[in-house]
């Protein structure tokens, strides 16, 4: 269908304009982000006063004596609340889908205000990257506050406890470090906003972004080790690689040439042939794979924000 | 209003097919509303009321044909400029106050009037009050008025007197013929009320089961149609209303009413006869759905099938 | 200054325009208005009665055609002449007032009465429907 316009510029509203309303509507989004990221910083700041408080207590004692091993019991604890706070940051990018992605839109259509936006001097396409723009510049500022905050506590981890529990391909680390937090935490306001716009209302919308958004989360760690190439080492000894590494296989080299993962080696000494294979990343893939993983879910939220788009061109509602 | 398409109708349907949930609502409307002119949409629920006006506002894609405001697609930065759309509901944002609301229209329409909007508003309505804490009535005086603000060339308003109370359904109408009065804007409304759109409405568009039933000027209308009311005994009821021209017909006891089209003289036997109230009329159509539609004819309107895929193109 | 306010009573089946035209000639009859004053614009009507400003010019264009009213362009509406009670009518309502009385005398109610003249009138007038069925086509020739 043609859409034959009579007046050649017709008055739209001003960007500015259009920001002040979408600002105004979304007010709550402010406070709420500064509230996550003080309470994720106050979090982070806890964590780090526990372990280094239990690491000066655990180095200040006598071995064998019970204080000592009440300040490596501490140590422990500071070690084990570190793993739940990076797990409450995993758990991130599914709030950010269902309470802010999942009602954007299902809340206008549930309530009939998409008819009044749609109806003053803008077009749809106009409004929409409205409503996307705002809650992505807020939600990609947040992500990055928690992804620095992480950072700050793992460092405190790796001073204070044993090294190679906070290698930076433990899953709990990748996913809260760098770059790929922050993606994720769009790739699910793009879910949430492309469930809502097909559900249209708010309740279901938000649940179902849950578990679409746990399912991705999921489909990711699987995709994970294949995303780059993994290197191999093959020669004698072995666990001799420099660096951060993440170790997916390894096992012998048999006589004839075929590899024998460890955990097959049924028949005692059947794996004793001296030369030993290693599959692995290696710590100089650590920030290509960063990038590679956040292109792949700002592909996927590309695709679902123009899958919403499409939906709303459609008026499909 | 400057740069309106000199002649071009406030609403133009051609040929219209409008799907909703896979149900088609409307079936080959076809129409013309005079710009200028305010307009009484009426019918039954599920007629199509509510699926017309929102395809004319742009916020339904028709599924066959065209439908135009002042020549321009309703769907297009032109068109958008040129409506405001009142919904059913009245939707508006709870949380945001009524200073927010008319902020947000003044934010969003390049032609705001603020003054428009004030006069809409009254002067009842606390600006600072949040709108989940208004009554229904106070609620669509602010949709109302937001949509005044917008200083649009035709008014799209579904149900806009539902839910008022006398004191403001008056007043809100006296603010939309005065608009009319001052701007020319063209005003399509729709109502369940037939009463309160006498002396209002002087176009008149009537949907029934997707389709036009009536459709041309109120007075056109009135005067196209005789109220006959005649003896039972002296005139045959039971061939009346198979007669050419005869709407309904209705027989209570030694009484037959009948509506008819023309200038009303009919066979059989002395009727009394008179001119119908807009409401009778609406009533008469309404409950003899199997009647031909009247529609008046504009000059310029082509013949409705003859245009399904002529206008399109 | 306005001279007279108009009362729209919508649910009574008069249509609006004729209420209009009615009321004006109701307060020439009665002396509310005479000669020289000026209506209200049609844009105060609207206003205070909320009813469509061409329903407004419509009874006011009616006003003129009867040669009642004058519109004087850029300045409004003003009243020509008054409708007084000349001696036809006052013959006309002694004749109706004996009429009426014998009515009652013969144990008609008020509404048989009314009922009674309506039909009559309605009989009498006929021709008067076809004349605004005419009128109604050439309207429909002015809307191009």
């Amino acid at each position: 269908m043609s859409t034959q316009t009579l007046a050649p510029s017709a008055p739209v509203a001003s960007r500015s304009g259009l920001l002040r309303t979408v600002t105004r509507r979304r007010r709550t989004l402010f406070p709420a982000a500064a509230l996550v990221l003080f309470a994720v910083f106050a979090w982070a700041a806890a964590n780090r006063a526990a372990l280094f408080g239990a690491r000066e207590r655990s180095d200040a004692c006598t071995p064998l004596r019970p204080a000592c091993d009440a300040a490596f019991v501490d140590l422990m604890d500071a070690d084990a609340a570190v793993q739940y706070f990076q797990y409450a940051l995993m758990l991130l990018p599914l709030l950010v889908g269902a309470f802010v992605g999942a009602p954007l839109i299902a809340q206008e259509l549930e309530r009939g205000t998409h008819r009044l936006m749609l109806t003053q001097s803008l077009s749809p396409t106009r409004w929409l990257t409205a409503q996307f723009a705002l809650p992505a510049a807020v939600v990609t500022t947040t992500a990055a506050g928690c992804s620095l905050a992480a950072a700050w506590v793992r460092a405190a981890a790796r001073q204070t406890t044993a090294q190679n529990a906070w290698g930076r391909w433990e899953p709990s680390v990748y996913s809260t470090f760098g770059i790929v937090p922050v993606a994720s935490a769009l790739l699910a306001l793009a879910i949430g906003i492309l469930v809502g716009t097909l559900v249209r209302r708010t309740l279901p919308a938000m649940g179902i972004t849950l578990v679409v958004c746990a399912g991705l989360g999921a489909l990711v760690t699987w995709v994970r080790p294949h995303l780059l190439p993994l290197r191999t080492w093959v020669g004698h000894g072995g666990y001799q690689l420099k660096g951060e590494v993440w170790m997916l296989r390894d096992g012998v080299v048999r006589k004839d040439g075929t590899w024998l993962p460890y955990d097959q080696c049924h028949a005692p000494g059947g794996c004793r042939t001296g030369t030993v294979f290693e599959e692995y990343h290696s710590a100089d893939q650590f920030w290509p794979m960063q990038g590679v993983e956040s292109a792949l879910l700002l592909a996927c939220a590309a695709a679902a924000v123009a899958a919403t788009y499409a939906v709303l061109r459609r008026r499909a509602f | 209003m400057s740069d309106r398409a000199e002649g071009a109708a406030a609403v133009r349907a051609d040929g219209l097919d409008v799907r909703r949930g896979g149900k088609t609502v409307l079936r080959g409307v076809c129409l013309e509303l005079p710009a200028g002119r305010v307009c009484a949409l009426v019918g039954p629920n599920g007629g199509g009321k509510t699926t017309f006006l929102e395809t004319a506002a742009g916020l339904l894609r028709p599924h066959k044909g065209t439908v135009r405001l002042l020549g321009a697609d309703p769907d297009s930065d032109s068109g958008r400029a040129r409506l405001a759309f009142v919904g059913q509901d009245k939707p508006l944002y709870p949380r945001l106050t009524v200073a927010d609301t008319l902020r947000m229209g003044r934010d969003l329409n390049p032609g705001w009037r603020p003054d428009l909007a004030a006069r809409m508003l009254g002067e009842r309505i606390p600006e600072q009050a949040r709108i989940g804490s208004l009554s229904g009535g106070q609620r669509t005086r602010v949709a109302l008025a937001l949509a005044m603000g917008k200083a649009a060339d035709v008014l799209l308003l579904d149900e806009p007197l539902a839910d008022l109370d006398p004191l403001s359904r008056h007043h809100v109408t006296s603010v939309l013929m005065s608009d009319a009065a001052e701007r020319g804007t063209s005003i399509v409304m729709s109502s369940h009320v037939l009463a309160e759109l006498e002396g209002v409405a002087d176009e008149l568009l009537l949907l029934d089961n997707g389709g036009v039933r009536m459709s041309g000027p109120v007075d056109e209308a009135l005067a196209d149609h005789r109220l006959l009311t005649g003896s039972t005994a002296e005139t045959a009821p039971q061939d009346v209303p198979a007669l050419p021209g005869v709407v309904e017909a209705r027989t209570r006891g030694r009484r037959t009413t009948l509506l008819v089209r023309g200038d009303g003289t009919l066979p059989g036997g002395p009727w009394q006869s008179e001119e119908p109230s807009l409401e009778t009329l609406l009533m008469s159509y309404l409950r003899s759905p199997e009647s031909p539609p009247w529609i008046a004819c504009h000059p310029g309107e082509t013949v409705p099938e003859a245009t399904h895929t002529g206008a399109a193109a | 200054m306005t001279v007279i306010e108009y009362r729209i009573e919508r649910r009574s089946g008069v249509p609006t325009y004729q209420q209009i035209v009615r009321q004006t000639e109701q307060a020439l009859r009665l002396g509310l208005l005479r000669p020289g004053d000026k209506l209200p614009t049609a844009r105060e009507v609207v206003e205070a009665t909320a009813v469509n400003p061409n329903t407004v010019l419509k009874a006011y264009r009616e006003l003129e055609r009867s040669g009642l009213v004058e519109p004087r362009p850029g300045l409004g509406t003003f009243v020509l002449r008054t409708l007084g009670v000349g001696e036809t009518d006052s013959e006309l309502r002694d004749e109706l007032q004996r009429w009426t009385a014998r009515a009652r005398r013969a144990g008609l109610e008020k509404e048989d009465v009314i009922a009674l003249v309506t039909s009559v009138v309605e009989r009498e007038f006929t021709g008067g429907a076809a004349d605004g069925g005419a009128g109604a086509r050439t309207r429909k020739a002015r809307t191009s």
